[in-house]
């Protein structure tokens, strides 16, 4: 019996909480690969160069693997690399910042380029309550950039909105799949 | 101020003593170009960002190894041979050595080491 | 008492609130808000552009009554777009909620077995313009699989079920809900042919951890 490799990729800008979300599904035991920040105009002590990776054993053999990717613009060489053979991606944006300093759309387009067909869910992270009237700006921005992607907010840091993300995101892969009969 | 020049000779020094030296360029740990010198320098930007990508992931291997940090890289290809160094200090920084096939590694690694010690001696001032 | 009605009034309720809430992108110009009315009274006040539905009764009372109203083959309600200025010199509000999700709601519990929500048939086909507000779909894993497949294509309530391997009901409802919203629009044409989905595929791989992991 074959065993197989199953790729998810977490995209997004800087800040977002894509390391923290890979820790967070893989219990504590993903590899980073980060480095000091020496970019005084951004918040974050650290910053991941490679990547993040983490594993999940699924039943049966088979092995869910989670990348998370660098967020800064002079690392998206790398994004390509990761997307190549992804079978979905959860793309992070973070909700406390306005919509046009987080480059969000970079991450998309890049999602466009390489994996058009490419399964995504949009989670939105250090937004507060969820019951909020959340976030009305990003609710406009996702109208216009990003209509036919599922939404939902995260809390990268709990695993039960993560898992969520991750259901989510299985049912856009299914969905897929199986609408594709006649393309 | 000085330690840019310092840099900047160091650079210039290693670049004429070993043959083959297509490009060097000196980068803060999280992908930044802070030096180049060579006559691919001009590609600086991407060189830094991949060689802090590099080096993050050995490191990344050297910690699952328990071998300790991982202080030099070197990648070997058809057309040529890349070294990338850890330069230890307050601010961690990387160098990146291109050579092509001209360039005898073991003679282009010591220069390098070198180099490093070097640059690294400098932010101590 | 209640605002004067616009020449939309002669449509049926429910269309008219499809217009006022499609219309949000398409006619930045319209009126701001809108009352619900039945019996010549105000039942609430819809502010599409921030999302709200103000009650002018305490919240359990007037959702009650518009479900029950809206679960009626000719819902007993009329829609009166107003000015901003209108509202606020007449709004008496008790409770304030989220627009959408509660128009959710409502159309989940106004559903009947017999019929979808008129003018629909039983056999119309709905697709979704965009994903709903995730506060809709937070705690409903059975609509993320409903709006996955009819973001990308049209499908009846047959369909659905046949694809998604769902209950009538669970169908029903989501097309009663996401059509009285307006994220769901009435399409024509036959429908695309669906291939089953992989069983050893990382889907189901994965919803059996989920299983193991609940245990």
């Amino acid at each position: 019996m074959t065993v197989r490799e199953h790729k998810i990729v977490v995209m997004g800008p800087l800040g977002a909480g894509k390391s923290t979300l890979v820790q967070t599904l893989t219990q504590g035991k993903a590899v980073v690969t980060e480095a000091r920040n020496t970019d005084p105009s951004v918040g974050k002590e650290y910053t991941t160069v490679a990547m993040d990776y983490g594993d999940i054993d699924l039943p049966g053999g088979d092995r869910l693997r989670l990348y998370g990717s660098p967020g800064q613009e002079r690392f998206s060489y790398i994004w390509p690399i990761l997307l190549a053979g992804a079978e979905g991606a959860i793309v992070l944006v973070d909700g406390s910042k306005c919509v046009n300093a987080t480059l969000a759309g970079q991450h998309l387009q890049a999602i466009a380029e390489h994996a058009p067909t490419l399964p995504v869910v949009i989670g939105i992270t250090k937004c507060g309550r969820a019951d909020d009237p959340v976030l009305p700006h990003w609710q406009a921005w996702l109208g216009v950039h990003a209509p036919h992607l599922p939404a939902l907010p995260l809390d990268p840091r709990d695993m039960n909105q993560a898992i969520t993300a991750m259901d989510l995101l299985m049912s856009q892969i299914e969905c897929n799949a199986m609408a594709t009969a006649d393309e | 101020m000085n330690n840019s020049l310092h840099a900047a000779a160091a650079l210039d020094a290693l670049a004429r003593d070993v043959s083959g030296i297509q490009a060097i360029v000196v980068a803060s740990a999280d992908g930044f170009a802070l030096a180049q010198a060579g006559p691919k320098g001009n590609v600086a930007d991407r060189l830094a960002a991949m060689t802090s990508s590099m080096l993050g992931l050995a490191s990344a291997l050297g910690r699952e190894l328990r071998f300790g940090e991982l202080d030099t890289l070197i990648l070997e290809a058809a057309g040529g041979k890349v070294l990338m160094l850890a330069i230890p200090g307050t601010q961690p920084r990387l160098l990146m050595t291109a050579c092509d096939h001209s360039c005898v590694i073991g003679n282009a690694l010591w220069h390098a080491k070198q180099c490093v010690r070097t640059l690294a001696d400098n932010t101590n001032r | 008492m209640a605002p004067t009605t616009l020449p939309s009034a002669a449509l049926p309720f429910v269309q008219q609130l499809r217009i006022h809430l499609a219309g949000d992108i398409a006619m930045p110009r319209r009126p701001a808000y809108a009352a619900v009315i039945h019996d010549d009274a105000t039942v609430c006040w819809l502010d599409a552009k921030n999302d709200r539905m103000m009650t002018t009764a305490p919240a359990p009372i007037a959702l009650t009554l518009l479900q029950k109203l809206l679960a009626e083959e000719h819902p007993a309600l009329s829609l009166a777009p107003v000015s901003q200025e209108l509202f606020e010199q007449r709004a008496i509000v008790s409770s304030n909620l989220p627009l959408r999700p509660s128009l959710w709601n409502i159309g989940l519990a106004a559903t009947r077995l017999d019929r979808l929500m008129p003018p629909l048939q039983m056999d119309a086909k709905l697709r979704l313009r965009r994903w709903p507000d995730f506060r809709i779909l937070a705690h409903r894993p059975d609509h993320f699989r409903l709006c996955a497949l009819l973001i990308k294509q049209g499908a009846s309530v047959q369909a659905c079920c046949e694809i998604l391997d769902i209950p009538q009901r669970a169908a029903q409802s989501f097309f009663n809900a996401a059509f009285l919203t307006a994220y769901a629009f009435p399409v024509m044409g036959e429908d695309a042919p669906v291939r089953p989905s992989p069983t050893d595929g990382l889907v189901n791989l994965w919803r059996q951890l989920r299983i193991r992991w609940s245990a």
